[in-house]
């Protein structure tokens, strides 16, 4: 082979690699978690949440956490997914895809038909990010911590649902 | 839908990412609201205006001169094709004598910074910091936010990235 056959098909190869690769990746469902919590600033603070409690209250200032529902789901890539997390309110997740071991998504949190939260972010395979609605710990009466896992692994979706979870909302295709 | 609602809308009608629903109820309100439908007009205004600058600004770039600048230097890379065709010849002695170097170069830095390690400058410990950041198992990337009232947070500890909404029901509905 020639050199410039040899550089021409090193070229093919790594093309065909970075047009299959993402694909590839992508092939592997994502598995998200939603987790709403809710923070007071006295009572009991959930059994289950106890672990958490420290983190919690970093991210909310609030003492008290109970947990009010938690969804896990299969998701296809792609699609829009929405999630019930009470109080009238919905997250719509849009997955588009794997860049360097994130998870690229939309995300909006919805209240009824209004927009509180749109946004593109790219989360750690994995990891979890919050989103909170409500007054500060200093100033409010209380706030709703979602906690949103996103996942692209090959594993099976893990049956362990903490107890008080609420039934899974069926998928729907929104706007 | 109220004007609060238009106002929650108002980019996402003007650049119809809105659903159609959506994009009908935003319409139907500002048809009959003077101030809405003058945001409307506002905003699309002033997107058609910066749309015009940037082409302006794009039309005004010279762009002749740069392919011939590209093709000068197309024959001054061709002796470089050949001194690399020459390359497996003498690699083998300068390969050597670069691999030689580079081990004493690695032998000495370790040996002269292994008994002391640096105290980290400020600059440095911010590095480290959002290199920690970045490596965290909670790290989230924010492309692009839109919202009311919205702040974002990283907990320290595990980066975890919050968006907070402060936002009640009686915000919404005064």
């Amino acid at each position: 082979m020639t050199r410039e056959g040899f550089g021409a098909a090193l070229a093919g190869l790594a093309g065909a690699m970075l047009i299959i690769g993402p694909r590839v990746a992508n092939a592997q469902p994502l598995d998200i978690q939603v987790t709403t919590v809710r923070a007071v600033e006295s009572g009991p603070c959930d059994p289950q949440l106890e672990a958490l409690r420290p983190r919690l209250r970093h991210i909310a200032g609030y003492r008290a956490y109970q947990l009010v529902g938690e969804q896990q789901r299969r998701v296809a890539w792609r699609n829009t997914e929405a999630f019930d997390v009470g109080g009238g309110r919905s997250l719509i997740l849009l997955p588009k895809g794997m860049v360097d071991e994130r998870v690229m998504m939309q995300v909006r949190l919805l209240e009824g038909r209004k927009r509180l939260v749109d946004t593109n972010v790219r989360l750690v395979n994995g990891g979890t990010m919050v989103f909170g609605v409500g007054r500060d710990a200093r100033t409010g009466d209380g706030a709703i911590l979602i906690l949103l896992r996103a996942e692209n692994s090959p594993q099976n979706l893990p049956q362990t649902v903490l107890p008080h979870s609420r039934p899974q909302t069926t998928a729907q295709s929104s706007q | 839908m109220d004007c609060q609602d238009v106002e929650q809308l108002l980019d996402g009608f003007v650049d119809t990412e809105l659903s159609p629903p959506e994009l009908l109820d935003v319409a139907r309100h500002a048809a009959t609201c003077t101030a809405c439908d003058g945001a409307v007009r506002e905003l699309t205004d002033l997107r058609g205006a910066l749309t015009r600058l940037l082409e302006d600004e794009v039309r005004q770039l010279d762009l002749s001169r740069v392919w011939p600048a590209v093709a000068a230097t197309i024959p001054a890379s061709r002796p470089r094709r050949a001194s690399i065709a020459a390359l497996p010849r003498q690699l083998p002695v300068w390969g050597a004598v670069m691999a030689l170097a580079a081990s004493v170069l690695f032998w000495l830095g370790t040996s002269v910074q292994a008994p002391s390690t640096p105290k980290p400058s400020p600059s440095g410990e911010r590095l480290a910091s959002r290199s920690r950041a970045w490596q965290s198992p909670n790290h989230a990337e924010i492309d692009r936010l839109s919202g009311k009232d919205i702040a974002v947070r990283r907990e320290p500890k595990s980066g975890t990235t919050v968006i907070w909404v402060n936002h009640t029901v009686e915000d919404a509905n005064p």
